[in-house]
């Protein structure tokens, strides 16, 4: 179970990554023929992450669920023996977080097919916005969560 | 296969039955997972020191289920019709029932 939870993590990250890179690229782009480091994590062709996104959303959306029963019998109960209702209830809504972002993929999908439809910006750059709030809180919920009580 | 009608509903769809199965608990709860026996059942049983029970695995199946109905339901959207619908419901929805999530879940956090 270790292993998993830590290839849960380790996925995570790279999902992490991705959506940071595609949401960064696409709400805030670089447009200097010389990028510094900053401009380069800029200027990247976001369309370019869709398909790794998913996959990796997939894959770690998987991992989680397989260790989710661990988390629910061992460090949760244990949180609630303490009282930390903030804790578990970040729990709570980094499951249901995650749950919307699992649903949205089709239409992420969908709304990053190429050629891209230029009506649909807008809805592609809210998408990956709420893609990346989702994200980025399953992941912060469940670090700070790991180092309270670890599976 | 239209999938410009398809993939938005289904999305639409699976967020919106996913926070009903969870707010309206046990009503549309299909199934009980004891991680404990490491045992599924129907329904939502009284595991008594069998538990707890997990039902997320439900909402996830039942807003799956919802999801690809209303995709197929989509796809028999008249073509006229579906040039009308616009695209910004698929994050407006989203948005609403996460803000839905954090009224409902604020209790965790001392707020009343």
């Amino acid at each position: 179970m270790t292993f998993l939870f830590v290839m849960h993590g380790l996925f995570a990250i790279a999902l992490l990554g991705a959506v940071t890179h595609q949401a960064v690229g696409l709400w805030w782009p670089y447009k200097s023929a010389d990028p510094n480091f900053l401009g380069r994590f800029r200027a990247v062709k976001a369309t370019s992450y869709t398909n790794a996104i998913i996959i990796l959303f997939l894959i770690t959306f998987a991992l989680g669920a397989v260790v989710y029963p661990t988390y629910r019998i061992g460090a949760r109960i244990f949180m609630e023996n303490l009282r930390m209702g903030a804790a578990v209830g970040s729990f709570e809504v980094k499951e249901h977080l995650v749950s919307f972002a699992l649903g949205l993929l089709p239409a992420y999908w969908f709304f990053w097919r190429q050629p891209l439809d230029a009506r649909h910006a807008w809805t592609r750059k809210l998408i990956v916005l709420l893609m990346t709030i989702f994200i980025w809180a399953g992941f912060m919920v469940g670090h700070v969560l790991n180092n309270i009580r670890g599976v | 296969m239209n999938l410009s009608r398809a993939c938005p509903a289904f999305s639409v769809a699976f967020m919106v039955v996913y926070l009903a199965s969870m707010y309206l608990h046990p009503n549309l709860t299909l199934f009980t997972y004891a991680p404990r026996a490491d045992v599924w059942h129907m329904g939502v049983p009284d595991l008594g020191r069998g538990g707890p029970g997990m039902y997320w695995f439900s909402w996830l199946s039942t807003a799956f289920a919802a999801g690809l109905g209303a995709g197929v339901l989509a796809l028999f959207v008249p073509q006229h019709l579906d040039k009308k619908l616009w695209s910004g419901w698929v994050w407006v929805v989203p948005v609403l029932l996460t803000l839905f999530l954090l009224y409902i879940e604020r209790t965790w956090f001392g707020i009343k």
